[in-house]
C-alpha cells in the first residue's frame, strides 16, 4: 500500500510535468501574436496561469516522496536514522498534518461552493474557476497520504526496526 | 497578549521547527494554520489561506518560475556551453589562470540566458573542473571560481530569485533585471581581477594549458569556432533579456521564448530528443514545486506575520532608533550572512521581505537598490558554510566525474570569494548607480 501512494504520486507528478509544454506554447504564441500580428487573445495568459497552478500543486506529493522538500539540515544531518524517524515523527504529526488537514478542510468546503454557484473568474474570458479548485483539493490529498506513508514508515522503523 | 509577544512566540517557535530540520515548507504553512487558530485568534484567517493557494496558484508572474528552469534544463543539454568551453578553452586556455578566466565569463553569459544557478555549476564541474585538475591548477581556486561564477545567476538577468522577490515585494520585475545588470557585472569583473591577482601573485596555483593541445588549430579555425559557438548563446541572450528590456514581452512571455530558443538550440546541435524534453519536463516539475511550496507556505506565514502588526511593529522599531540608517542596514546584512549560513537561497529570500523590506522603505533607501543588495546578500549565502548550497552542488556533480573534493576543501576555497562579495556589498552602498543606472534610463518614462 506504502508502495502504491509512492507510484501514485509520481505518476501523477510525472503526467502533470507535461503541463510545461502547454505553458510554453500558450505564453510564447501570445507574444508572438501579439507582436507579430497585433493579435493578442484574452485568455491564453489565464488559461497559463492556471496550468501552472495546476502543474506545480501536483508535484508537491511527488517531491516528498523523493525527500527533497529544503530542510534546514545542518542539525538533521548529524541525528542518526532513528533520531531523525523520532523528529520527523514528532513534526509531522503537529506541523504537516495540522497544515495538510486544515487545507483540506477548508479547499473542500471552498470547492463545493464553487462547484454549487458556477463559479467564474472576473476577466473577459472569465472560465469556470472549479476544475482548478478540484485539482488543489485533490494536490492536498495527495500531499497528505504521502506524508502519512512517511509517517507511518517512520514509525515502523523505530518500533520494529525495519525500513520498509 | 501584545502583538510583540504574539510575534515572539511565533518566531520562537519557526525557529526551533525549522532547526530541527523540518521542511521549510511544512513549517511556514503549518505555522501560519496554527498561529491564525490560535495566538492570532483569527480562525477566519483560514478561510484566507485557500485564497492564497489560488492566488498563488493563478500567478502570472510566477508562472515565469517553471518556464526559466525549463529553460536553464535544456540549455544545460544543448550542448551550447560544451561548443562555447571547447573553443575558449583552446583561445585562453594556453594563458595562465586562462580556464578560470574562461570559467567565468561562461559562467556570466550563461547567467545572462538563464534564471537558474543549478545549471551553470553543473555544467562548469563537468567541463571546467576536469580542465582545471589537468592542468595542476590549485583546488581551492577551482572549485571557488565555479562556486562563485555559477551563482552569478541570481544577480544576472534573467534570475528567479528577481521574479520573486519582484512579485513578493511589489517591484518591476523588468527594473530589478536592469538593476541585476550592473551589479552582476561588477562581481564577474572582481572576479577576474581576483583571479588575475592570484596568477601574479602565486603563478604556480593556475599553469596554462600544454601549448601542443591548443597548436592543432590555426588562427582562423579557432576564431571560427568561437563566433560559432558564441552566437547562439547570445542570440538567446538577445531574445530573452532583449524582449523584456526593450518592452516586448513580459518576463513570464520572454521565459517560454526562451524554453522555445534553448530547444531549438540543442535541436541544431543534434541533441534533442523526447527523451530529453521529458527528463527537462519531470526535472522542471519537481524543482517548481520544491520552490511554490516554500512560497505558498511563506504567503500563509506572511499574512500571519501582517495580521499579528508585525508590519507597524517594525516600522515603529525603526522610529525609535536613534542610529544612522548606515548601521541599521550594515546590521540587516549581518543578519542575513548568519540566516545565510544555515538557511537555503528562497528561505532566506521568502523569510527576509517581509521582515526587511518594512525597514528599509521607513529609512528611505531605495527598494530597487534594496532588492539588489539582497540578491548580492543570497549569492553569499549560496557559498557560506555549513550550508553551503553551491558547495553541495560541486562536490555531487564532481563526485559524479569521479573527483572526491572533500567539502572542507570547498569551504576554503569559497572564502576569497564571499570576502569579494562583501567588497562589492561596500562597493555598491558607495555607489548606488552601478544599480540604479541602468533602469534609470531604460524605464525613464
Amino acid at each position: 500500500m506504502l508502495l502504491g501512494m509512492d507510484k501514485i504520486s509520481e505518476g501523477v507528478g510525472k503526467i502533470f510535468s507535461l503541463l510545461i509544454l502547454v505553458i510554453i506554447v500558450l505564453e510564447a504564441g501570445e507574444s508572438v501574436l501579439r507582436y507579430f500580428f497585433g493579435r493578442p487573445t484574452d485568455w491564453s495568459w489565464e488559461l497559463a496561469s492556471m496550468l501552472f497552478g495546476a502543474f506545480f500543486m501536483m508535484g508537491g506529493a511527488w517531491v516528498l516522496k523523493d525527500n527533497n522538500h529544503v530542510r534546514t539540515d545542518v542539525f538533521y544531518n548529524l541525528l542518526s536514522r532513528k533520531w531523525k524517524a523520532y523528529f520527523d515523527l514528532f513534526f509531522f504529526t503537529t506541523i504537516f498534518f495540522t497544515f495538510t488537514i486544515v487545507m483540506i478542510w477548508k479547499m473542500g468546503i471552498n470547492t463545493i461552493y464553487s462547484i454549487s454557484i458556477r463559479e467564474a473568474t472576473f476577466s473577459m474570458w472569465a472560465p469556470p474557476v472549479y476544475p482548478l479548485k478540484v485539482t488543489f483539493f485533490i494536490a492536498y490529498i495527495l500531499l497528505f497520504l504521502q506524508g502519512l506513508a512517511k509517517w507511518i514508515r517512520d514509525l515502523v522503523y523505530v518500533t520494529k526496526g525495519v525500513e520498509i | 497578549m501584545t502583538p510583540l509577544e504574539g510575534l515572539l512566540i511565533v518566531g520562537f517557535f519557526f525557529l526551533i521547527i525549522l532547526l530541527s530540520g523540518h521542511p521549510l515548507a511544512f513549517t511556514l504553512g503549518g505555522l501560519a494554520v496554527l498561529s491564525a487558530a490560535t495566538i492570532w485568534g483569527n480562525p477566519a484567517a483560514l478561510n484566507l489561506f485557500t485564497r492564497t493557494t489560488f492566488s498563488v496558484g493563478t500567478n502570472i508572474v510566477y508562472t515565469s518560475v517553471p518556464l526559466f528552469i525549463f529553460m536553464g534544463a535544456m540549455l544545460e543539454r544543448s550542448g551550447a556551453a560544451e561548443d562555447l568551453f571547447d573553443s575558449m578553452y583552446i583561445i585562453f586556455g594556453t594563458l595562465r589562470g586562462g580556464i578560470a578566466i574562461t570559467t567565468v565569463v561562461i559562467c556570466t553569459l550563461l547567467a545572462a540566458a538563464s534564471g537558474i544557478i543549478g545549471a551553470s555549476i553543473t555544467l562548469m564541474t563537468m567541463l571546467a573542473l576536469p580542465a582545471m585538475m589537468k592542468c595542476n591548477y590549485d583546488t581551492k581556486l577551482a572549485t571557488g571560481t565555479i562556486m562563485a561564477a555559477g551563482c552569478l545567476g541570481v544577480l544576472i538577468p534573467p534570475s528567479i530569485i528577481l521574479v520573486i522577490y519582484g512579485a513578493q515585494a511589489q517591484l518591476s520585475i523588468g527594473k530589478l533585471f536592469a538593476g541585476g545588470m550592473g551589479a552582476g557585472l561588477l562581481l564577474s569583473s572582481l572576479y577576474m581581477i581576483y583571479i588575475v591577482f592570484t596568477i601574479i601573485w602565486r603563478p604556480e596555483s593556475a599553469p596554462a594549458i600544454d601549448p601542443a593541445e591548443a597548436a592543432k588549430y590555426s588562427h582562423i579555425q579557432k576564431w571560427t569556432m568561437f563566433f560559432k559557438s558564441v552566437l547562439p548563446t547570445s542570440i538567446l541572450i538577445l531574445l530573452v533579456l532583449g524582449s523584456i528590456l526593450f518592452g516586448i514581452a513580459t518576463p513570464t512571455e520572454a521565459a517560454a521564448l526562451g524554453s522555445v530558443g534553448a530547444t531549438v538550440v540543442a535541436l541544431y546541435n543534434k541533441k534533442l530528443n523526447w527523451e530529453v524534453i521529458y527528463t527537462c519536463c519531470q526535472l522542471t516539475m519537481k524543482t517548481t514545486a520544491m520552490i511554490m511550496f516554500i512560497i505558498l507556505g511563506a504567503s500563509m506565514f506572511t499574512s500571519v506575520f501582517l495580521g499579528l502588526g508585525g508590519d507597524d511593529m517594525i516600522k515603529s522599531l525603526v522610529a525609535d532608533m536613534q542610529v544612522s540608517r548606515w548601521v541599521v542596514i550594515f546590521v540587516i546584512f549581518i543578519i542575513l550572512f548568519f540566516m545565510g549560513m544555515f538557511i537555503d537561497a528562497f528561505g532566506l529570500l521568502l523569510i527576509g521581505i517581509p521582515i526587511f523590506t518594512p525597514i528599509v522603505g521607513a529609512l528611505g533607501f531605495d527598494a530597487l537598490w534594496f532588492g539588489i543588495m539582497f540578491a548580492v546578500m543570497i549569492q553569499v549565502s549560496n557559498l557560506s558554510p555549513p550550508f553551503a548550497y553551491a558547495a553541495f552542488y560541486v562536490k555531487g556533480v564532481a563526485s559524479q566525474q569521479n573527483i572526491t573534493i572533500p567539502i572542507s576543501e570547498l569551504y576554503r576555497g569559497a572564502i576569497p570569494f564571499i570576502v569579494i562579495q562583501i567588497i562589492s556589498i561596500i562597493i555598491l552602498c558607495i555607489f548606488p548607480q552601478i544599480i540604479l543606472w541602468l533602469p534609470g534610463i531604460i524605464f525613464s518614462n
